[in-house]
């Protein structure tokens, strides 16, 4: 049985009884029969999810599929033409305690016609926990230190943002959204274009927050990165939810579990299965990184 | 100098100057991280409208700029946010309805040409009365004001718009705060600056402030620097040189831009040079090797891991950079 009180705990292997990973958890976000798109054009229909404390979920789908919308609708980036979103037990409409909500967008670069250090793009997302008088506490400080040390990028504060490589842009994206000290941190894409070592090193940055207890909602069509980590799998396909479950049942499910064959193409391959399999050591594995 | 200073139109001048410089460049380095560097030249048209309709009715035309230009910066923001195909469009219609309506409003004045538009449009130190320096002072300190207190949050927005809505910023509230800040600087800039030139007061201190500062920080407090050191020292030259002060500004603004871009330029050369004769790169505790996770890209005579974006090259006991290989396709296309 998983220890949802210890999100360390739940890194085991994924046993047949894990259905639902954190059974007794409190949800910390609740879709009913939710339909998210762009004015009157819906992405996606009729999603039932509930994700609770602790869980590490990837939201995983081809192109198009319509999972990102999701993710946006979570932060009513995209329109909530049906159903109901709940954050922390409240209705979204009426959600007010955004920093508990971390969100990483998918962004390629963060180069600007400005010049900006790391410190102060991580800076703006402890934002929403200020008043408005502006006024940087001791403690901010403190918590956007933290956020930079977290990601590895601490010794590199004032440099210019636009002077990093992808994997370190997406890192400084991800120490934003840890400033405002989220308990539930949703990232869009990742790893999208880092390369295989950078991508060693957000999962790695991650495992440490997931251990602290973060639990972490991760949009993505490259499940082998997060394989260490993840607790639960739902796939998205044509506006739909086609799977939801444990990272051992979406093996066992296997190809043609949605329309367009070739994102999961690395399932067929002979390694796929280990790949998607939660790891067996301690957390923070794959720390092959120079 | 202290003839120049004793003259009372010149004190008026340059505390307008003073004023301006400050203002413009703290407005603008938002416009600037936003891509709107052109909306402040928009906002002059449509404050030239209210100049006109001043002078026609016989009102103060600072107050009826002011109201003008305000207006235009909500409707442009509704437009802006709107994301409407044919935004763009409107904007131009705003723009050219603005500086339209203002000549022949001034035609059809009893008290004035489309000539009398001249000094509005370019600038001029003989201008600046004690009342317009009162109301530019009052509206020069509430700029100050709301940007020091809105700073981060506008700049949390004008970086990330979308990120800025999921952190629960007012994203609405704030586009209109620039909007408004962005229409009354240009209405402080009016007399001496010229509502077709204030907004290369806004633009161009920041766009070479960002040549010389290393964060958003310091490049604002350079842009201020050179937006003030611009403004009164355009004064003084328009004085001596019997130049419009508007123009004299904006040229050296210019100037100061060219100046930051050499010395960019050679900064960045002298240190790719240096760094070409031998870099290593920073707290390496990793063996590159096969296998090792990195991608190996051949380099000449060599391998390149590829590290994190960067391209690690074994020399001894420790890794040079390398700047990325040309691509064959770069070199196809030369």
């Amino acid at each position: 049985m998983r220890t949802p009180a210890s999100p360390a705990a739940s890194q085991g292997p994924g046993g047949p009884d894990a259905s639902s990973p954190h059974p007794e958890a409190t949800s910390v976000i609740e879709l009913r029969g939710a339909t998210f798109g762009y004015g009157e054009q819906a992405v996606v229909t009729d999603v039932d999810l509930t994700i609770r404390a602790g869980e590490v979920v990837l939201v995983l789908g081809p192109n198009g599929s319509g999972k990102s919308t999701i993710a946006k609708g979570l932060f009513g980036l995209t329109d909530l033409l049906a159903g109901e979103v709940d954050l922390f037990g409240m209705p979204r409409a009426a959600f007010r305690d955004f920093p508990r909500l971390g969100y990483v967008p998918q962004r390629h670069t963060l180069a600007s016609s400005v010049t900006v250090t790391v410190e102060e793009v991580v800076s703006s997302g402890r934002l929403s926990r200020q008043s408005w008088l502006g006024v940087t506490t001791r403690t901010d400080r403190v918590k956007i230190a933290r956020a930079m040390e977290l990601v590895g990028l601490a010794e590199r504060a004032r440099v210019d943002v636009g002077a990093l490589s992808g994997g370190q842009q997406r890192r400084v994206l991800i120490a934003r959204a840890l400033a405002g000290e989220p308990d539930v941190l949703v990232m869009d894409e990742p790893t999208a274009g880092v390369d295989i070592a950078s991508q060693h090193g957000l999962v790695e940055v991650l495992a440490r927050l997931v251990a602290e207890g973060l639990t972490l909602v991760v949009v993505t069509h490259e499940l082998e990165a997060f394989a260490d980590l993840v607790t639960r799998v739902v796939v998205v396909d044509g506006g739909r939810i086609a799977f939801d479950g444990t990272p051992d049942a979406f093996v066992a499910a296997g190809p043609g579990l949605v329309h367009d064959h070739d994102w999961h193409h690395h399932l067929e391959s002979p390694d796929a299965g280990r790949s998607v399999m939660p790891a067996e050591g301690p957390l923070g594995r794959g720390g092959e990184r120079g | 100098m202290s003839e120049m200073l004793s003259i009372d139109f010149m004190q008026r001048a340059m505390v307008a100057a003073l004023l301006v410089g400050l203002a413009a460049p703290l407005v603008g380095v938002f416009l600037v991280q936003r891509r709107l560097a052109l909306i402040g030249d928009g906002m002059g048209h449509v404050a030239l409208a209210g100049v006109a309709v001043g002078v026609w009715s016989g009102q103060s035309p600072v107050w009826t700029a002011l109201i003008g230009a305000v207006i235009a910066a909500v409707i442009v923001e509704m437009i802006r946010t709107s994301g409407s195909a044919h935004g763009d469009v409107a904007l131009a219609i705003i723009f050219y309805g603005g500086i339209a309506a203002s000549v022949v409003i001034i035609g059809k004045s009893p008290h004035g040409t489309p000539a009398s538009l001249t000094a509005y449009l370019f600038g001029a130190i003989t201008t600046v009365t004690a009342g317009d320096l009162w109301v530019f002072g009052v509206l020069t300190v509430v700029i100050l004001l709301v940007v020091a207190l809105l700073r981060w949050r506008l700049f949390a927005v004008a970086s990330d718009e979308e990120y800025a809505r999921s952190a629960g910023l007012p994203v609405l509230a704030l586009n209109l705060a620039l909007a408004i800040l962005t229409a009354v600087t240009v209405v402080v800039s009016m007399r001496i600056v010229g509502l077709l030139l204030i907004s290369a007061l806004m633009i161009v201190p920041n766009a070479a402030a960002q040549l010389i500062g290393r964060s958003f920080r310091a490049s604002l407090v350079w842009a201020v620097a050179i937006g003030v050191v611009c403004a009164v020292g355009g004064v003084v030259v328009s004085y001596a040189a019997d130049t419009p002060s508007g123009g004299t500004i904006v040229l050296l603004a210019i100037g100061v831009f060219v100046v930051a871009a050499v010395g960019s330029s050679v900064r960045t050369r002298v240190g790719r040079a240096a760094r070409a004769g031998h870099a290593q790169a920073e707290g390496h505790g990793h063996e590159h090797g096969p296998g090792c996770g990195h991608e190996a890209i051949r380099h000449g005579d060599h391998l390149d891991y590829l590290h994190d974006g960067h391209h690690h090259a074994p020399h001894g006991a420790h890794y040079d950079e390398h700047a990325e290989p040309a691509k064959p396709a770069d070199r196809a296309g030369r």
